[in-house]
C-alpha cells in the first residue's frame, strides 16, 4: 500500500486529487483520503494502476485473486473498487453480486474489462462505471472518484 | 419369389372352385386354399397371405369380392385377379377402382387363366421391385441430406470456433496493450521525470506503435463480428446531407493536417435506405482512406447521385496517385495491403473488406474506379427512398381497427405502400398484383387460415421468397418457437408496439443475403 501526492505528475491527465474535492458541493460526503481497492490479476496492470492512482492522491490497496476481494473490502473499507471482470477464482460478476447484496452495497464500483459490454449487460447495471482496456490514465483517475452524495 | 407361386381361391360356388383348384395345380401353382367368404380371407394373418388371390366378384355374405380385395390389398402386398360373369357389369366398374391385376370372365379357357395369372404375378413382382427401389432411393436421399447437414453443421461450428478465437484473442491482447500504452503515457506526462528529448521521442514511438496495435485488435474484433453473421442491419430512410456532413466533420482534423480540402455534395438525392450506423462506418472508412492516400494539399469530393434501378450512389473521389487495375481487384479482400500505396500509412487492410460486408448487408454494392496519376473514386450504391421506395407491405387478416393501426404505424415510417387482405386467398391474389416485399399475417384468423394459410404462402411460387411475419395475441415463447419452426421469419405480439413493428419490418425488408438462402 502506498500513498502520497507527487505534485505535477498527473497534472495534464488527471482529475483533481481528493484534496481539491473539499471545494465540492458537499465536502463532508467525501473524506479527505479516498481508498481504492484494485482487483486485477495482471501484475503489470496492477502496478500501473497503483502508480497512477497513488500519484493522483488516492490510498491504494491491490489484490490479484477473486477470493481476496471481499476480505479486503472488510479489512480496508475502500471508497472505490476497481474490479476486473475476468479475475481468477471468484469471477468479477459474482463478486459484484456479493458486494451489492452485502455490506458494500454503497461502494463505488468501476469495472474493467477487455470485452465491450452491451448497455443491458447485468454487470454494467450493478456497477457505477466501466472502463474498456486499454484504459487511458485520465479516464482511470476520473472514474474511481466516487460522486458526492 | 421361391418355389411355386401361392394362390388363394375365394369362390362361393363349390363346383367352380374345385375346377379352378385342379387347373391351377395343373399349371404348377400351389393352392393355399379355397374360401367361400370374404370374411374368411380377411382372417388370414398378413404374413400368411398368398402371392395372388383369385377372387369371385359376386360373393354371397356380408362382403362382396371387391370390398374383400380392397381390404386384402391394404393388409399386404399381393396380386388380385377378379372372376366375373357377364351379368356383373355394375360390379366390374367398381372392381376397376381396386386396381386389380387382372380380370377373368366366366366361362374362361385354360389358356386365358394361365396368361392372366402369369401377367398378374409379373406385375406384382415389378411393383414390389419398384417399391423397393423407391425405398432405397428415399433412404439414400435421407442419408445424403443428413451427411450434407452434418457437413454444414461442422463447417458452421468450425467457423464459429474461429470467430470465437479471434474475439477472445482480441480481448486478451488488450491487457498487455494496456500495460504498454499506460506506462508509455505515464512517461509522456510532463512532470519531474528527467527524460531527454531523445527518450521522449522513443516513448512517443512506443505509444504510437501501441495505438497502431490497438486499432488492429479492434479491426480483428470487427472482422470476427462480421464473420459470425452477427451483422445487425436495421435499414430505414436516412437523410443524406446530415450524415455526410457529420462524417466530413469527423474526418476534418485529419484532412486539415494534410492540407486536404473536402468538398461536400451539391444537390443529388436527399435520402437513402440504409442503416445509419453502418452507412457512417462505410463513408468514414472511404473518407479516411481518401485522406491517407491523398497527396498533400489534395482534394476529396463527395457526391450523391441517383442511379438506374432506384439506387443511390455515394462516391468519394480523391486526388491521390490512383490504382492500377490489378490493385483494384485486390482492394476489397481482407488483409490485402497494397505495398506501394501505403508507405507510412497504418492499417491492416481490413477497412474496405469491412465496408464491403456492411454495404452488402444493406443490400448494396461497393466498387472503385481509378486512373493512375489522377486519383480514385470509391463508391457504394444503396436502395433509394423517394416517396414510396417501391416497398409494399401486405397485411392479411385483422379487424378494421387493427388495419388502421397498422396503416398508421407504417405511415410513420414512410416510404411504404400498404395493402390489406381479409383472407389468405384474397392475399394470394394481392401478392400477384401488388408484389409485396413483406407479408404480415394474423394467426388468430377466425377460420382455418392462420398458420395453415401461411404454409400455403410459403410453398407457393411467387410468395415463397417473401418474408412472412406472424401477428398473434398469444405470443408465448412456445408459440413463437412454433411459428418460427413453421417458417415465419418473425413473430409480433399483440398489442402491437409501433417500435417493435417497425424494427421487425426494417429488419426483414432489407435485402439480406444469407448463405443458405433461407
Amino acid at each position: 500500500m502506498t500513498q502520497g501526492r507527487e505534485a505535477g505528475l498527473l497534472d495534464a491527465a488527471s482529475a483533481p486529487p481528493p484534496a481539491t474535492m473539499k471545494s465540492d458541493f458537499d465536502p463532508m460526503a467525501t473524506p479527505p483520503k479516498h481508498t481504492v481497492l484494485i482487483a486485477e490479476d495482471n501484475a503489470q496492470l496492477r502496478r500501473l494502476f497503483t502508480t497512477v492512482l497513488t500519484a493522483a492522491g488516492y490510498v491504494v490497496v491491490a489484490v490479484s485473486h477473486g477470493g481476496e476481494v471481499l476480505p479486503s473490502i472488510q479489512e480496508h473499507q475502500p471508497d472505490t473498487l476497481l474490479l476486473d471482470l475476468g479475475l481468477p477464482g471468484i469471477d468479477g460478476f459474482t463478486i459484484l453480486q456479493e458486494v451489492r447484496s452485502g455490506v458494500g452495497s454503497s461502494l463505488h464500483v468501476v469495472l474493467t474489462t477487455g470485452r465491450l459490454l452491451e448497455d443491458h449487460d447485468p454487470a454494467l447495471q450493478m456497477a457505477d462505471g466501466y472502463l474498456l482496456k486499454p484504459i487511458g490514465l485520465k479516464d482511470l483517475v476520473e472514474s474511481v472518484r466516487p460522486s458526492p452524495q | 419369389m421361391s418355389g411355386a407361386p401361392r394362390v388363394l381361391i375365394v369362390e362361393d360356388e363349390a363346383f367352380v372352385a374345385m375346377e379352378l383348384r385342379a387347373r391351377l395345380e395343373d399349371l404348377g401353382y400351389e393352392v393355399d386354399g379355397v374360401l367361400a367368404h370374404g370374411e374368411a380371407a380377411l382372417a388370414i394373418e398378413p404374413s400368411e397371405l398368398p402371392d395372388l388371390v383369385l377372387m369371385d366378384v359376386n360373393l354371397v355374405g356380408e362382403m362382396d369380392g371387391i370390398e374383400t380385395a380392397r381390404r386384402l390389398r391394404e393388409a399386404g402386398d399381393l396380386a388380385v385377379v377378379f372372376l366375373t360373369a357377364y351379368s356383373d357389369a355394375g360390379l366390374v366398374r367398381r372392381a376397376m377402382e381396386v386396381d386389380a391385376h387382372g380380370f377373368l370372365t366366366k366361362p374362361f379357357r385354360e389358356k386365358e387363366l394361365e396368361v392372366t395369372l402369369r401377367l398378374a404375378l409379373k406385375r406384382r413382382e415389378l411393383e414390389t421391385a419398384l417399391a423397393q427401389a423407391n425405398q432405397g432411393l428415399e433412404q439414400r436421399v435421407r442419408e445424403r441430406t443428413e451427411s450434407l447437414r452434418q457437413a454444414r453443421n461442422e463447417a458452421e461450428r468450425a467457423n464459429a470456433a474461429k470467430s470465437d478465437f479471434l474475439s477472445r484473442a482480441s480481448h486478451e491482447l488488450r491487457t498487455p496493450l494496456n500495460v504498454i500504452l499506460g506506462f508509455a503515457q505515464l512517461l509522456e506526462l510532463p512532470g519531474d521525470l528527467h527524460l531527454s528529448e531523445a527518450h521522449r521521442d522513443h516513448v512517443r514511438e512506443i505509444h504510437r506503435a501501441g495505438q497502431h496495435l490497438l486499432r488492429m485488435v479492434d479491426d480483428i474484433l470487427g472482422l470476427a463480428r462480421l464473420d459470425t453473421g452477427k451483422l445487425d442491419v436495421r435499414s430505414a430512410p436516412l437523410s443524406l446531407l446530415p450524415v455526410v456532413q457529420e462524417c466530413a466533420a469527423e474526418i476534418g482534423p485529419a484532412a486539415a493536417r494534410r492540407d486536404v480540402t473536402v468538398i461536400l455534395p451539391q444537390g443529388g438525392p436527399s435520402s437513402v435506405f440504409a442503416d445509419a450506423a453502418h452507412f457512417k462506418q462505410v463513408l468514414l472508412n472511404l473518407l479516411s482512406n481518401a485522406v491517407k492516400f491523398n497527396r498533400e494539399g489534395g482534394v476529396i469530393r463527395i457526391e450523391c447521385t441517383s442511379m438506374a434501378d432506384r439506387r443511390v450512389r455515394i462516391s468519394v473521389t480523391d486526388s491521390g496517385r490512383g490504382l492500377s487495375s490489378e490493385e483494384q481487384v485486390r482492394l476489397f479482400r481482407p488483409f490485402e495491403r497494397l505495398e506501394s500505396a501505403y508507405e507510412g500509412v497504418e492499417g491492416m487492410g481490413i477497412g474496405l473488406f469491412q465496408a464491403k460486408k456492411l454495404v452488402e448487408g444493406m443490400g448494396g454494392t461497393i466498387g472503385v474506379e481509378s486512373e493512375p496519376g489522377v486519383g480514385s473514386t470509391f463508391w457504394f450504391e444503396l436502395p433509394e427512398t423517394t416517396g414510396t421506395d417501391g416497398r409494399t407491405v401486405l397485411l392479411i387478416g385483422g379487424n378494421p381497427a387493427k388495419q388502421r393501426l397498422m396503416e398508421r404505424i407504417l405511415a410513420s415510417r414512410g416510404g411504404l405502400e400498404f395493402l390489406h387482405a381479409e383472407s389468405v386467398e384474397a392475399g394470394m391474389k394481392l401478392v400477384v398484383t401488388g408484389r409485396p416485399d413483406l407479408i404480415l399475417v394474423h394467426l388468430d384468423l377466425p377460420d382455418s387460415y392462420g398458420s395453415g394459410g401461411s404454409r400455403h404462402l410459403r410453398r407457393s411460387e411467387g410468395t415463397r421468397d417473401i418474408p412472412v411475419i406472424a401477428i398473434t395475441a398469444e405470443a408465448t415463447t412456445r408459440t413463437k418457437r412454433q411459428a418460427r419452426d413453421a417458417g415465419f421469419r418473425d413473430v409480433l405480439a399483440e398489442p402491437l408496439a409501433p417500435r417493435a413493428v417497425l424494427d421487425v419490418i426494417n429488419r426483414h425488408l432489407t435485402p439480406y443475403p444469407s448463405p443458405d438462402g433461407e
